[in-house]
């Protein structure tokens, strides 16, 4: 009488990679968030997830061939794809934080200013006119979700205004266009060369560029 | 679905999860700019190949 060989142990195979890799993924996600959120760290979401989405995709071209059930990362994969493409089709950033916060630069540079979520203020009254580019300054804002408000003083007559949002509002100077991607301009509203060029976007939300 | 020990379907969503995660790295970083034209009709036949793969009828055993 024969006896049955014992049963493979469970580590024999080794560590399935497919998990060990979501598994890893998942933890440096984690981790990064948290620093993040202890502001020990800033982590620019904007590049993190496509990024992530390579590794995603590395891992299963690795993995492939072990002939292993590879559904978490392909889910993973998913749901990193529907929230990038989200965030392309209505200009969604990922980064800037959360929260009202209002800029009052001195200077006419070139600036850029981010939100993902909630209400951004460019008061531009405190700027100076005088000891910038006299080639003119580009100021660029871009909010995901929420609110962006520029605030021009009558001191600066030359602008050149570039307003869109992916689902909104644009209001430039009175001029008013709502509903999907309303766009204004690029437009200049006087005849000399414009000293400040305003590039303005707004995934879901509203534009409003006005005078103070 | 596995063939010749490699799982077709892991790899073609591999591929076309480094494909798309090249493009969005390159859209974030302000080198490429993606249109909603191009963005939902590709994911659209990403989604359709991937789907397309992974309902492939399995081969019958060998006899014997």
């Amino acid at each position: 009488m024969s006896e049955l060989p014992p049963p493979p142990s469970p580590g024999a195979r080794g560590w399935p990679l497919g998990r060990l890799l979501f598994g890893a993924i998942l933890v440096l996600l984690g981790i990064g968030w948290l620093l993040d959120s202890l502001d020990v760290a800033t982590l620019d979401w904007d590049l993190f997830l496509p990024i992530g989405l390579i590794v995603v995709g590395v891992a299963l071209v690795v993995t492939a061939r072990r002939g292993e059930g590879q559904g978490g990362l392909i889910a993973l994969g998913i749901v990193l794809t529907v929230l990038l493409t989200i965030g392309t089709v209505v200009k969604i950033p990922f980064s800037g934080g959360v929260g009202d916060r209002t800029e009052r630069p001195v200077s006419l540079q070139d600036r850029t200013y981010r939100l993902a979520i909630g209400k951004l203020t460019i008061d531009l009254g405190d700027v100076a006119t005088s000891g910038g580019d006299p080639a003119g300054a580009r100021i660029e804002a871009r909010v995901g979700i929420g609110e962006l408000v520029v605030i021009v003083p009558d001191r600066i007559p030359c602008v050149s205004t570039h307003a869109r949002a992916g689902l909104g509002e644009v209001n430039v100077f009175g001029e008013t266009q709502g509903g999907i991607a309303p766009e204004y301009g690029p437009e200049d509203v006087c005849l000399a060369p414009p000293v400040l060029e305003l590039e303005l976007s707004v995934g879901i939300g509203d534009i409003e560029v006005r005078r103070d | 679905m596995t063939e010749r020990g490699v799982d077709r379907v892991a790899l073609a969503f591999g591929i076309a999860f480094v494909a798309a995660g090249v493009l969005f790295l390159l859209d974030r970083l302000d080198l490429l700019e993606l249109e909603v034209s191009y963005v939902l009709p590709i994911f659209l036949i990403a989604l359709g190949v991937g789907i397309a793969l992974g309902g492939r009828p399995k081969e019958p055993p060998a006899p014997g």
